[in-house]
């Protein structure tokens, strides 16, 4: 089915595809049948994040030749079919968490919009996970999918190429998107400062106190108008200045501020490479491009290194020191609040038995005494720690010395990872 | 005044950046866009979503099959004025803003009706041939309209901004210093620093005290038994911070903490910044003639009068251990430094007004908010295009230099650029933009890349065929997600130049989609002075990437 959309692009991309030219790669085929051929009829692309940036992706997928969409905006998908007839865009429904690895392994690549780091960390791990290895080690090159992502604050942004085992994956940039910052507890009670505290008094303590079981809907406006006047009064009890309706929308809503031209940035990046690496008609990005624009433009493109000791793709041990002498419950949340690992329901299992499981519900209470017990009375040298978490398919810990009351936690090797996979496949 | 009827709840994430006044300029802006390509329409796409008053297209090109490249051309419109048709389906973006169709000839405009574009806020020209692109520089430059040349052929992309003056009030650095005055404490600060008594206090109160009062506190003790000079030497440094620490009454108290990791604030100099500096002393201060000159000059008049020195305290304190008492008692003397200071500057803008005779309206606001901005003003002085094709004017220098110290730099692809357009202007076609012509146009292209070094002054400089070779691949193709990235980039310029807030890049930024690299050259000199003098200053040249460090 010739549309004047679908004839039209390929007077462009025609081009690029169509001609060698001295930085072209050398795998590159300047055989435009050839490309069409493949981007039309054989691969398919995944694209994750139904926000901005998921727009902004599609469509420039849909123009740079890519016809077998897989989006997660219905609305945009309609939008671009309409716009763009012959293009075979066909949204997924459900959470991407839900989805197993046969659904995954159709993709040719696979590309990000989301604002959450939790979605992103899982799509991660389970495209690591995925990687089928030989008797050697060596990765079978028909099981990486490579993975392009993007984010985008106000003036700046970032987009990045990760080839799972190969190049350095989210989780080893993990540090690069540090944990939120809660206000303590006890300034929002006692020392309120800035008028920030007073709003997070109104969201976290005044709120269950006064409203008990109505949860708090930041979209139900009456709900909203007395968050901001009973900051307002706290306020102006302390003597503080600067609540106002929209910081107090800011603060309990969380909102990142977006503008369309960095999401429109962001996005064409992730896609001028997605249309490289399928193509190989120039490099591809290697393999973080961090853009800020508030200030000149500045972009810094440099290749972010693979993590050694990375919980997802780390190929080495490391050492993570814990006294012995602490209970699990805290060193639970020890995982929860390092940088590194930002674990936040960790499930955990030792020689094959539960030390603490989140669910089932049943699990959870046999295994809640854990949580009140020291390290050194649950585990011994050299034990492999399994761990769970929602935000990960699959990580390990290994337990790998006593010396006395401190312990020394080695994390997952690569050997590990292997045979996880392996055990799937 | 500023925030008449803006949409607060649709465009809530954007106000966070700019503010109802940046949203209020935005809403009062026109643009226009000579001739339309798929770069254009995203480029205006990306300001008709967060809302620009108008926008008007001028093409009289007719959709073609190559056309489609571009989102905002249906299937279907073939044959029909392309500026009606993107108009069309920009306009379904956002119903505040309105859109124009002009189905001209933009060539034409620009050598015969040039003055009909005095009307616009900013213009963007896209394909345009060099001479009228030259044409409309000078134009825009004398009636000082923000003039944007956007171009993409196959992976890489250029951006070219000239105005002749650029000012900003509130750049919005991403990390700014905070203006706390410990090395220079001002007399009310001294005072009620040195009032509180640590040694009568419970512990509670004493983990309350603000760190700002630890060091102050600490900094005179030492510079008493100094002769009154501030810790420098590194070990002199640390000798402070120890001291400091040891007035913990238990370790981990948090204020200490503070301020022993804060303990630079107190010891380290304080200066302006060489670019305010810059301003201060610009010659327009001695004959200020609109509201921000005449806010600049009185700011150097308060610099060098009340300040002694110092810039209008900002009167902002950042968070800190501390009791609420405490922190808001410091916040007030904070504060009405600040308001005091705001009042001398305003004394000096009446007295300028008045003895300049300037019938300026600048409000207590403008004041205020020039003066909280101090630390952050910057101005940036284009050169024209015209400057940039002289070779006597053109950055070969730049050129020259960055090729040396990285073969494969990013100005490669300037270059090659310009040799494309010499070929457009001799042969009246982009190379490579007929598959039978490839070869004949590599051969013609190499030849024009040379002259085109030789134009710039670069003589010496081995030319690299493989860019000219690389760009008669591309064919003159606009790649779409290329067109969207330079168009992302080229309307967040426009908003920063509108919006008179952020920062935009000076003046030349480069695309290069075969690595995911973009730079910033300065590629002509930002001279200071009259305009087309020779001398140039080392200081106000911009070099290279447009900062480099991270």
């Amino acid at each position: 089915m010739a549309t004047q959309v679908e004839d039209g692009k390929w007077h462009h991309l025609g081009k690029l595809l169509g001609r060698p030219g001295p930085f072209a790669t050398e795998d590159f085929s300047a055989n435009l049948e050839e490309h069409k051929k493949n981007l039309v009829e054989t691969w398919k692309v995944l694209v994750i994040g139904a926000g901005g940036l998921g727009c902004e992706l599609l469509k420039n997928l849909a123009y740079s030749g890519f016809r077998n969409i897989e989006p997660k905006a219905v609305t945009a998908a309609t939008f671009i079919n309409k716009r763009f007839p012959g293009v075979n865009v066909v949204p997924y429904f459900g959470r991407i968490e839900d989805k197993g690895e046969e659904y995954y392994r159709q993709f040719k690549i696979i590309i990000a919009g989301l604002d959450s780091i939790p979605a992103r960390r899982w799509i991660n791990s389970t495209l690591v996970n995925m990687l089928v290895y030989d008797d050697e080690g060596n990765i079978d090159p028909d099981s990486v999918i490579p993975f392009i992502d993007g984010g985008t604050e106000g003036f700046k942004g970032q987009s990045r190429v990760i080839y799972p085992g190969f190049t350095s994956c989210f989780e080893c940039s993990l540090e690069a998107f540090p944990p939120q910052v809660n206000y303590p507890i006890c300034t929002l009670a006692n020392t309120p400062r800035l008028p920030e505290h007073c709003i997070e008094w109104a969201h976290i303590l005044e709120w269950p106190k006064v409203w008990k079981e109505t949860k708090f809907d930041a979209d139900n406006t009456d709900h909203m108008k007395w968050m901001f006047e009973t900051a307002s009064k706290r306020a102006e009890e302390f003597n503080i200045k600067g609540v106002t309706y929209r910081l107090t929308q800011g603060v309990v809503k969380n909102i990142i501020p977006a503008i369309a031209s960095t999401n429109a940035i962001i996005a064409a990046s992730e896609v001028t490479e997605a249309l490289k690496i399928v193509t190989n008609a120039a490099d591809v990005l290697n393999n973080y491009m961090m853009y800020i624009g508030g200030e000149g433009i500045y972009t810094h493109t440099f290749e972010y290194e693979k993590k050694e000791n990375c919980l997802v793709c780390g190929t080495s041990q490391s050492v993570y020191s814990v006294s012995g002498d602490i209970k699990l419950e805290e060193f639970i949340e020890m995982l929860g609040g390092d940088v590194n690992y930002q674990l936040k329901k960790p499930s955990i299992r030792c020689n094959n038995k539960n030390v603490f499981m989140q669910a089932p519900k049943a699990l959870l209470e046999a295994t809640t005494p854990n949580l009140s017990k020291k390290l050194n009375e649950l585990f011994q040298s050299g034990d492999t720690l399994d761990i769970t978490d929602p935000l990960l398919s699959s990580a390990a810990i290994t337990l790998s010395e006593v010396n006395g009351v401190s312990q020394v936690f080695e994390r997952l090797t690569s050997h590990r990872i292997q045979s996880h996979s392996q055990g799937k496949t | 005044m500023a925030s008449n009827g803006t949409d607060t709840a649709r465009y809530d994430r954007q106000l966070r950046l700019w503010g109802e006044e940046g949203q209020a300029l935005l809403e009062a802006s026109h643009i226009v866009l000579l001739r339309t390509s798929a770069v254009g329409t995203e480029t205006l796409k990306n300001l008709v979503l967060p809302g620009i008053g108008q926008f008007t297209v001028i093409d009289d090109q007719l959709v073609d099959d190559a056309s489609f490249n571009d989102f905002f051309i249906p299937d279907g419109s073939n044959g029909k004025p392309r500026a009606e048709v993107t108009v069309k389906l920009l306009n379904e973006l956002n119903d505040r803003v309105t859109g124009h169709a002009l189905v001209k000839n933009p060539i034409d405009i620009v050598h015969n009706h040039i003055d009909t574009l005095s009307q616009y806020s900013v213009i963007i020209a896209n394909g345009l041939p060099e001479e009228t692109v030259l044409r409309l520089s000078s134009f825009a430059w004398e009636k000082n309209i923000p003039l944007v040349v956007v171009k993409t052929n196959g992976l890489i992309g250029s951006l070219r901004v000239v105005v002749p003056e650029h000012t900003v009030i509130e750049s919005k650095p991403d990390n700014p210093m905070d203006d706390l005055r410990l090395s220079v404490p001002f007399p009310e600060l001294s005072e009620y620093a040195a009032n509180i008594d640590l040694s009568n206090m419970d512990s509670t109160q004493h983990s309350h005290v603000p760190y700002i009062v630890i060091l102050l506190q600490h900094l005179n003790k030492w510079k008493t038994a100094h002769d009154g000079a501030l810790p420098s030497t590194y070990a002199e440094k640390n000798a402070f911070k120890d001291q400091v620490i040891k007035g913990a009454h238990k370790p981990g108290e948090e204020n200490f903490l503070e301020a022993h990791k804060g303990a630079y604030k107190a010891y380290t100099r304080y200066e302006i910044k060489s670019d305010v500096r810059a301003i201060l002393e610009d010659p327009k201060t001695s004959n200020p003639t609109d509201k921000f000159w005449v806010l600049a000059a009185a700011l150097s008049q308060f610099v060098k009068k009340e300040g002694k020195g110092c810039l209008p305290l900002m009167g902002s304190l950042p968070d800190m251990h501390s009791s609420t008492e405490s922190y808001i008692a410091l916040q007030k003397i904070y504060q009405a430094k600040a308001a005091t200071d705001i009042s001398s500057i305003s004394h000096h803008v009446d007295h300028i007004l008045q003895t300049r005779q300037l019938s300026l309206s600048i409000s207590t606001d403008d004041i205020k908010k020039f003066s909280k901005n101090a630390a952050f003003l910057r101005v940036i002085r284009y050169r024209s295009i015209q400057d940039e094709y002289n070779p006597h004017t053109s950055n070969s220098s730049l050129i020259g230099a960055e090729l040396a110290s990285d073969a494969d730099s990013n100005i490669q692809w300037y270059i090659a650029l310009r040799s494309v357009d010499l070929f457009q202007s001799t042969h009246g076609r982009l190379p490579g933009h007929r598959h039978a012509d490839v070869e004949e146009d590599t051969a013609n292209l190499i030849s024009l890349h040379r002259k085109t070094l030789e134009g710039l002054g670069l003589k010496d400089v081995a030319a690299d065929d493989r860019y000219p070779r690389e760009m008669v691949r591309y064919g003159g193709s606009e790649l779409h997600a290329v067109a969207a990235l330079v168009g992302g980039v080229t309307s967040q310029e426009i908003i920063k130049l509108i919006v008179h807030q952020f920062a935009p890049m000076n003046n030349t930024w480069i695309f290069n989609g075969n690595k995911g690299t973009t730079n910033v050259y300065a590629i002509v000199f930002e001279q200071r002075g009259t305009r087309g003098s020779t001398e140039i200053e080392g200081a106000s040249q911009r070099v290279g990437v447009s900062f480099a460090q991270e």
